[in-house]
């Protein structure tokens, strides 16, 4: 049966172009792929060879995107603790940094108030939804231990995610 | 220096749970990885990707993305699903040819603009976009993507590793 393979990318509405553009490309380091005349739209790829864009930017007077979230992975907990600093120095306001169990997220607000989330992916499975504070300027060591000290828990599904779902923290068995 | 490695996913505020859930899991193929009494948890690649959408209870919100777009396997994968999501009672449609992509834009159950795509593999100019029926048989098709005419585009290229040679070899279908 045909289905779809991927999220392949977002279009969101946009009022002051090049701050949006400066913010996405200078802080979280996107690529500039291409732009309509007057810049009407800007498309924007974390991974340029591969998606010729992810994000498009279309600027409307009159019309507002209001996404629950927009989230972008990150490759290493230090790129995250690192982008978590460059966004916040940035001016950036944070609302919520949590461990997920299956990845480490980072919320906040980009300059037109949407609401964006970077993440690393932990690498293990974890029943979702689930949100535990974290404080990103603690050590490695200490970040990593609260995914070791995650307690089994039950989930809603058969899950699916990760080559070793079952093998680090099982969902709790049903007595 | 860091810098996000990717779009990984993103929230839709939903009215009608079922409705949604249904549509993006049934006519879309979307999997189901987790839910509460707030949202679903929805994956294209379960395997590799916990979620690409959130799908929330916000009955007084309403998203309004410019457009939510998906990516499917093949040119067939493309036209079987743009009937698919015709015959569950979407539109209108507008089915375009962009030259990097042909992209079947739609509005879901409640008013999302949302796109599925199929990728051509090759390279060109954006913003560009022309109708393409997609009823039009694979050869058809393919030969209106040679057709294109070269464009001078307002950036240095990015997309594609053959960048300036316009036509790999696309997946046009899937089936034997």
């Amino acid at each position: 049966m045909a289905k779809v393979t991927g999220l392949g990318h977002f279009g969101i509405f946009v009022r002051d172009m090049p701050k949006m553009v400066d913010f996405y490309t200078n802080v979280l380091g996107m690529t500039l792929t291409d732009r309509g005349e007057g810049d009407r739209i800007v498309f924007l790829s974390a991974r340029p060879e591969e998606e010729h864009h992810e994000i498009a930017l279309a600027k409307s007077e009159d019309q507002r995107t209001d996404a629950g979230q927009i989230s972008f992975h990150v490759d290493s907990l230090q790129d995250l603790k690192a982008l978590y600093r460059k966004v916040k120095d940035y001016g950036c306001q944070f609302d919520r940094i949590v461990n997920h169990g299956i990845a480490f997220g980072c919320y906040f607000r980009d300059p037109e108030d949407n609401r964006v989330e970077i993440y690393w992916s932990t690498g293990i499975d974890y029943p979702q939804p689930f949100g535990d504070p974290i404080d990103l300027e603690a050590s490695d060591e200490e970040l990593l231990k609260r995914i070791e000290d995650l307690p089994p828990r039950e989930g809603t599904g058969p899950h699916y995610y990760g080559r070793d779902v079952g093998k680090r923290l099982p969902v709790a068995q049903k007595a | 220096m860091s810098k996000v490695t990717s779009l990984g996913h993103i929230g839709l505020a939903v009215k009608d749970m079922d409705k949604m859930l249904d549509f993006y899991t049934r006519i879309l193929g979307m999997t189901e990885t987790d839910r509460s009494e707030r949202g679903v948890f929805l994956s294209a690649h379960p395997e590799t990707e916990h979620h690409e959408v959130l799908l929330s209870h916000a009955p007084d919100r309403h998203t309004n993305a410019q457009q939510i777009s998906f990516t499917v396997g093949s040119l067939d994968d493309l036209r079987d699903l743009y009937h698919a999501i015709r015959d569950y009672g979407c539109g209108p449609f507008r089915i375009t040819n962009h030259g990097i992509a042909i992209g079947c834009y739609f509005r879901d159950p409640e008013n999302n603009h949302v796109e599925v795509y199929w990728s051509t593999g090759m390279d060109y100019p954006q913003p560009h976009g022309e109708p393409i029926d997609l009823e039009a048989s694979n050869d058809e098709i393919l030969q209106a993507l040679a057709n294109m005419p070269p464009k001078e585009g307002s950036m240095p290229r990015y997309y594609g590793k053959d960048v300036g040679k316009r036509l790999r070899p696309a997946e046009t279908s899937t089936r034997s």
